[in-house]
């Protein structure tokens, strides 16, 4: 108790030691704990299926891309043949227009899983209420049936368990509920309703090997079979397919990898260097507290040799400190706890996947990060550790009889332990500055990176575009007369609102999270060999895409009303495509073959136009852009779709301010349709950077830490340095010595340890660089620039740490300073 | 060696035994102490014997360097010979563990410093119970002891200061109430009036002889000729040796 009663009275004795003390703990602690949950959600917390790691996401791929969609067929024949799983299932992530589920509630667009009827079984997972898919549910011409998620039978039905046997319409297709999935099941994106494959099984554009619609294929492990060898033996089978089907297997294979590991790769690297970042504070944290620690210790030692001398034994002078410690890590705990659970919340929303973000909703393991409170343990440990292990060292010096003794005469100040402790203080505060220029490098960096990311050119103009996602249910849109007809009155009517300068639909546009690419031909040249035929993104238009976009045409001219059914077959290509297949001359009036599964020898397409190359994704990711694949257009009207983005160029001010009057429209036209994701094309560009934007702002934080900490802990150094060199000074001053002599003798000291550490820092900063790398774009690891601004700013916050302790030591007194002893 | 420092603190107190022949307190016998700094010897103390007798009021005497503080420290059990034997109370001490010899030094050896190194956060109180904390004393015992502590060095009415209210004078009269709060064998005094005035000295080593008076064992180091002849003997010391070992007139 007595220990206790001395530690809280030498605690509220030092108010600002106590606090800075705390504070450093806090941030340590709090920064440290909220990355480590973050990284505990999305890189190491197991998938809720019973064995995650028994479950595998199966993809293809082939020597253009390492990661492509599942065919149909492929899949069939796979499942058939394979032995390295209990089974495997088939799924993709669709949207759908939702009517009927109750009378008075509009259509709305839901998250659609298209599956196997296998899929909740490979994922070892029953239905909450209901029951699950049955092989009779999954056969083409079957009865409809739905499962709908946990989320939507809450939503919609109001969590009742009479919702079995009831009907929802999904695109103009009436299905009964059969069942609700748990909330747990998070794959296919969090869909909200899960119908079978059914009538896909029959479809012929499905049942075309050359066509790639999205799928991904799902196996669980069986026992004892490792993943490299249920990987060969599928990919054994993707041999024997090449050799049936060498028009459109060949060259390819399956890659395969653990489902949690395909959830995680896009965010793996970055989270890991997020990881040493705030590794890095917590250093500086505990350097800044061992640093403190060791400051009053120079101020305890002779009480702790009193105390010895009374005869405490090393355990009781040890409890007497560690108390005292552990009094300012609870408090720096229970702050580091608050900042912890504050830092959380202010991730989750920069991250992406969140409301307040402009990212693709796919990171919902961001947002399912929760206070880890074992993490929170092991950083408190850690940093606490360190300031009492530094805190116990007086105590357990003071056993040393030269220490002991020297402490307690007169004279025994200045020995060569104070020189020692120094020596640590000074080797801490340089690996503090050290520190905080790496991440102060890093941020910088991921600054730059981030706006060359903004910066990189698109193509086309983003501003004042609405866009919106229309999909037509087959169902009732089974022709393409049908479709056309649709689209082009909803162009119609959209293109005469008021404010409106131009209006059109696109079936892959720009940062709209989609994927489609074809090969072709190019007419009139040797046929490929198979598996070699060259690949284009491509996009179906009506004829105002280009002038709703921004573009202007570089060759010839755009799609007309001409271009339309029955007439040949127009496309416009980009200007990459121009250059690598129409080198020097004028690609206008060429033709291409183009892959259509239902025509056999159907007539080329005829270039008609040449436009400016976009950009569809963001720059430096992992995405199609890295393939720079050229882009081809075609004409909507002669290859109508059913799903497409509808764009709206508006006059000027928020083009989401025409949501209401489109929404009309769309209603006016078929009360069965709704349009989803409506954004702004600069909203969407936004959203795509938010990986990016996320590091950059978490860097950045981090820096800012990092140079408050490493600049206190200087602080503390120097002005510990004048306090035990005031008698120094003192006589400087009587032999003469200016005030000006004595600022420069004090300020030079602490630049010098600010000169050792950038020294040492720009040689970690080679390395820091090159870790970096993979995170940056259109910037190198190790950029002058960049450099020379975290050097600046370390140095000038430094100067200011330094100046002000020197500053005072010219106000030493010389009387006061000799009279002291 | 648990066995010899248990009978060391069974003795409760003190009583004056004339210098009639009765085993000595403490025994030196040829202790040496030799200091190594950067490959420098330095020979601190050389060949010391000394008998100090229950009941003796002994100074040390000597020029600046002569090794007397050395010697007290070893006295003391801060410090550890580097040759010879320091027996206790008949045990041999020399060479115990820390931890032995703090045990003893709490229970058998009261400190006297000439910066009087109380510690500035703990009250007049505090200071003088600290000691007794360290033995593992109840608190209604230690209450007893310092509170009598108190009273015998005419400090008792400034129980709850702290030490930076109180004068030099007054400061040094608290830390021989922590001395003698836990009723040592012995009590060191390391130029108890270093730091004080004449008056204020004069006082401190009243106090001290009507200590000595009522049976205390005392050993003293001091520079000061007059002080020094307060003790019932001088040992003197030049260059780390015993040059004189005189019973005062």
């Amino acid at each position: 108790m007595n220990d206790l009663r001395f530690a809280l009275r030498q605690i509220r004795k030092s108010p600002g030691f106590t606090a800075i003390a705390i504070i450093t703990l806090a941030l340590g602690i709090g920064a440290n704990t909220a990355i480590f949950s973050v990284i505990n959600a999305v890189l190491l917390r197991p998938l809720p299926y019973p064995q995650p790691d028994r479950l595998v996401l199966i993809r293809e791929r082939n020597n253009l891309f390492d990661s492509g969609s599942v065919c149909l067929p492929n899949y069939l024949d796979w499942r058939a043949s394979q032995r390295g799983f209990t089974d495997l299932a088939l799924f993709r992530r669709d949207d759908a227009n939702l009517s009927g589920a109750t009378s008075d509630v509009e259509a709305d667009r839901v998250g659609l899983a298209r599956v196997t009827y296998n899929f909740l079984s490979v994922l070892a997972v029953a239905p909450e209420l209901g029951r699950n898919f049955r092989e009779s549910d999954d056969v083409p011409h079957c009865k409809k049936v739905v499962l709908i998620s946990d989320g939507l039978w809450k939503r919609r039905f109001g969590g009742s368990h009479d919702v079995i046997g009831q009907f929802i319409t999904l695109d103009g297709v009436q299905r009964e509920i059969i069942g609700v999935v748990p909330s747990n099941v998070q794959l296919a994106r969090k869909a909200q309703v899960y119908i079978p494959l059914e009538d896909l099984r029959a479809d012929k554009d499905y049942l075309d090997r050359r066509n790639h619609p999205g799928f991904s294929g799902l196996g669980r492990l069986k026992p004892n079979v490792t993943l490299a060898q249920a990987t060969s033996d599928l990919n054994n089978i993707a041999a024997e397919l090449e050799r049936r089907y060498p028009d459109s297997n060949t060259g390819r294979r399956v890659t395969a990898l653990i489902l949690l590991d395909s959830a995680v790769k896009d965010y793996k690297h970055g989270v890991t260097l997020l990881l040493a970042a705030v590794g890095c504070v917590l250093l500086i944290a505990c350097a800044n507290v061992a640093n403190m620690q060791l400051a009053r210790s120079l101020g305890r030692e002779r009480e702790l040799a009193v105390r010895a001398a009374l005869g405490a034994s090393r355990s009781q002078l040890a409890k007497q400190v560690f108390i005292e410690s552990a009094i300012l890590a609870a408090f720096g705990s229970i702050v580091g706890v608050l900042l912890a659970l504050w830092g959380l919340d202010a991730i989750k929303a920069i991250a992406p996947g969140s409301s307040a973000s402009f990212a693709p909703s796919d990171a919902a393991r961001f947002q399912d990060a929760n206070l880890d409170w074992k993490v929170l343990a092991f950083t408190a440990a850690v940093a606490v550790g360190a300031g009492v292990l530094v805190g116990l060292w007086p105590a357990l010096r003071v056993s040393r009889t030269a220490s002991l003794t020297l402490s307690l005469h007169e004279g025994g100040r200045g020995t060569s332990g104070s020189a020692q402790r120094q020596r640590v203080r000074s080797g801490l505060v340089v690996a503090q500055v050290a520190l905080a220029l790496l991440l102060l490098l890093g941020a910088g960096l991921t600054l730059k990176s981030f706006r060359n990311a903004q910066n990189a050119s698109l193509g086309f103009n983003p501003e004042n575009i609405l866009v919106a996602d229309v999909l037509l249910p087959k169902a009732r849109y089974d022709t393409d007369e049908k479709v056309a007809r649709f689209n082009n009155l909803l162009i119609e009517r959209i293109r005469s609102l008021p404010g409106v300068e131009a209006a059109a639909l696109g079936s892959n546009i720009p940062f709209d999270n989609n994927e489609w690419d074809s090969s072709f031909h190019l007419t009139g040249t040797p046929p490929y060999p198979p598996g070699e035929r060259p690949e284009a993104e491509v996009n179906h238009v009506t004829p105002d895409y280009f002038r709703v976009m921004g573009m202007p045409l570089l060759r010839g001219r755009a799609f007309t009303g001409d271009d339309c059914a029955g007439r040949p077959r127009s496309v416009i290509i980009d200007e990459t495509f121009a250059q690598r297949y129409f080198p020097g001359k004028d690609p206008v009036g060429q033709h291409l073959d183009d892959n259509r599964p239902d025509e056999k020898n159907p007539p080329p397409l005829t270039i008609v136009g040449v436009v400016p190359r976009t950009r569809n994704e963001a720059p430096g990711e992992d995405n199609v852009e890295q393939y720079y694949w050229p882009q081809m257009t075609f004409a909507a009207e002669q290859v109508p779709n059913r799903g497409n983005m509808l764009l709206v160029r508006v006059k000027s001010g928020n083009p989401l301010a025409l949501v209401p009057a489109i929404k009309h429209e769309l209603q006016e036209l078929d009360p069965d349709q709704a349009f989803a994701s409506i954004s702004t094309m600069e909203c969407n560009i936004a959203k795509s950077l938010g990986s990016r934007r996320m590091m950059m702002s978490l860097l950045s934080d981090f820096a800012v830490i990092a140079l408050l900490l490493a600049s206190v802990g200087l602080y503390g150094v120097m002005a510990l340095t004048v306090t035990q060199r005031t008698r120094e000074l003192g006589v400087r001053l009587a032999l003469g010595a200016q005030r000006a002599d004595v600022f420069r003798l004090v300020l030079s000291q602490g630049m010098l340890l600010v000169l050792v550490g950038l020294t040492i820092g720009l040689l970690g900063a080679v390395g820091a660089g090159r870790g970096l790398q993979s995170v940056l774009y259109g910037v190198g690891g190790f950029d002058l620039p960049a450099l020379s601004f975290a050097l600046f700013a370390l140095a000038a916050v430094a100067l200011v740490a330094c100046w002000l302790p020197a500053r005072r030591a010219t106000r030493v007194d010389p009387i006061e300073a000799l009279r002291a002893e | 060696m648990g066995t010899s420092v248990s009978a060391l603190t069974n003795q409760q107190s003190t009583t004056k035994i004339m210098n009639n022949g009765s085993d000595p307190l403490i025994r030196l016998s040829s202790v040496t102490k030799v200091f190594l700094t950067d490959e420098v010897e330095t020979h601190a103390l050389s060949g010391i014997h000394l008998d100090i007798r229950p009941g003796e009021y002994v100074s040390i005497a000597g020029p600046s360097g002569c090794g007397k503080t050395t010697l007290l420290s070893i006295l003391g059990l801060l410090d550890t010979p580097s040759d010879g034997s320091y027996s206790l109370k008949g045990h041999e001490v020399a060479n115990l563990s820390f931890a032995d010899r703090a045990r003893i030094r709490n229970r058998e050896i009261g400190f006297i410093f000439q910066s009087f190194n109380l510690i500035g956060d703990l009250t007049v109180f505090e200071n003088v119970e600290l000691p007794l904390t360290y033995r593992g004393m109840a608190a209604s015992e230690r209450k007893s002891f310092v509170t009598q502590a108190l009273e015998r060095v005419g400090m008792a009415h400034r129980a709850k200061h702290l030490p930076s209210q109180l004068s030099g004078g007054q400061q040094q009269r608290v830390a021989v109430a922590r001395a003698l709060a836990g009723r040592p064998a012995i009590l060191l005094a390391d130029e108890p009036t270093g730091n004080l005035d004449s008056r204020n000295g004069e006082a401190v080593m009243q106090l001290l002889k009507e200590l000595h008076a009522s049976g205390a064992t005392i050993c003293m180091v001091t520079h000061d000729e007059r002080f020094a002849q307060h003790a019932d003997r001088t040992v003197h010391l030049f260059d780390g040796r015993v040059v004189e070992d005189r019973i005062a007139a």
